[in-house]
């Protein structure tokens, strides 16, 4: 208790054992609220969010799992794990070079059309892994044409590719962040630029690189 | 890479150090100006409190401007909204500090009143007071415990202070009388200064953390 002299503290302390209902009265209001429309929710538990347990999407609509992306033998993505929520925005961000168009390639299988370009992993959409031998590229890219780009409007899914941190905070809903190859952070938009979780993104939106 | 907005950061910063220094003197001379029973110093507790006022303001729009011309994220952002709620309690520090020295003026002089009471809580305050500033100018949310446990205290004896006092009343002497409500006054105005003071520890906690504290 610093400076604060010790007979006075310990006094006081004796006085809140003696009126110890009083804090505790005092106390349970700040757990549970009540809002306006009679819904109650734990400040303890907003407040207390966990700032590390790994986002997740629900019923993704396109899932990326563990991919890899190779030129010429150099990998240039080294196992990307990425939900992309059905009838939401995601943007893909990151400095040059980190990735983004590349996966963004592999998406839509444009990748398999670079000369010494491979890829590994899993890309699944609506239950169909676009890089199955059997599945046919062309009609795989006809389905990301249906949507990506000719969408029923209020059935939208949409994936871009931006170094204009503020397009990407104004439109999208979802942020993926990506240095080098690697997904570095996954979240709501709103929680990757008002509260990122790893050092590196909240650099680099804050336009300290990149 | 130095950024414009760091320029702009760290004048804001530097106005928000000086509202807690100056803060931090009024609400002190207040009190010692209540001990010594010495309206003197009102004149200059009033300029402090509106110096306060003003810089909140000046505060409220630079933040504005850097919001509108640098779009600052996480750390940046949410800074910049802290500096903005921490020069409204320093603004408010400056108001209870004049509302003090105002009880003494009007109710005054209560050279014959016992002042056991305040000054054991003001003893508290001021040093709650200090360690929030101290918090703030390290980023060190690793005392914020102790701020929100010295602030309950500074509750308990607040609630304990006014059911003694209100016990005490002696019908119609007029010195008692003026002696309880300006001992119930001032123990309001500190007990609203330590909420203040966990306001700024609930700050550097969300600067530092991204984590909204409940209001109180």
């Amino acid at each position: 208790m610093g400076n604060l002299d010790n007979t006075l503290k310990s006094s006081i302390k004796d006085e809140i054992d003696d009126i110890s209902e009083y804090t505790k009265t005092k106390a349970e209001p700040d757990t549970i609220t009540t809002t306006g429309d009679g819904t109650s929710h734990s400040i303890k538990a907003e407040t207390e969010r966990s700032l590390d347990s790994e986002f997740k999407i629900e019923n993704p609509k396109l899932s990326v799992q563990s991919l890899k992306a190779w030129f010429s033998g150099k990998l240039a993505l080294k196992g990307i794990n990425l939900d992309v929520k059905e009838n939401c925005v995601t943007a893909l961000i990151g400095p040059s070079g980190c990735g983004k168009t590349t996966l963004l390639r592999c998406i839509n299988r444009m990748h398999d059309l670079t000369p010494n370009a491979t890829a590994d992993g899993k890309i699944i959409l609506d239950n169909i892994n676009i890089y199955d031998k059997q599945t046919d590229p062309v009609l795989i890219k006809r389905r990301m044409g249906m949507v990506f780009q000719k969408p029923n409007k209020k059935r939208l899914t949409v994936i871009i590719v931006t170094h204009n941190m503020q397009q990407a905070a104004r439109v999208s809903d979802y942020t993926a962040f990506m240095y080098l190859g690697e997904l570095i952070e996954f979240g709501p938009t709103d929680q990757i630029f008002k509260y990122p979780k790893k050092e590196l993104t909240e650099r680099y939106i804050s336009g300290k690189f990149g | 890479m130095v950024r414009l907005l760091d320029l702009g950061l760290t004048k804001v910063n530097s106005i928000i150090f000086d509202m807690a220094s100056l803060a931090e003197n009024t609400v002190s001379k207040a009190i010692t100006s209540y001990m010594d029973d010495d309206t003197s110093t009102k004149k200059q507790i009033f300029e402090s409190s509106a110096k306060l006022r003003f810089l909140q303001d000046e505060v409220s729009e630079l933040c504005i401007e850097l919001i509108a011309r640098f779009q600052p994220v996480a750390t940046d952002l949410r800074s910049i909204k802290s500096c903005m709620e921490l020069s409204y309690v320093f603004s408010r520090f400056g108001r209870y500090a004049y509302d003090i020295i105002t009880v003494l003026e009007i109710l005054g002089p209560l050279e014959l009143c016992d002042k056991s009471t305040v000054m054991r809580m003001s003893k508290l305050v001021l040093e709650l007071m200090g360690l929030g500033i101290s918090a703030l100018r390290l980023r060190d949310n690793s005392i914020l415990a102790k701020i929100y446990e010295m602030e309950e205290m500074v509750d308990v004896l607040y609630r304990k202070s006014m059911r003694e006092s209100s016990q005490i009343v002696i019908a119609n002497n007029y010195s008692d009388i003026r002696c309880n409500i300006s001992t119930a006054l001032i123990l309001k105005y500190l007990e609203r200064i330590s909420d203040h003071a966990c306001y700024i520890a609930d700050s550097v906690n969300y600067i530092e953390t991204g984590m909204a504290s409940p209001r109180r």
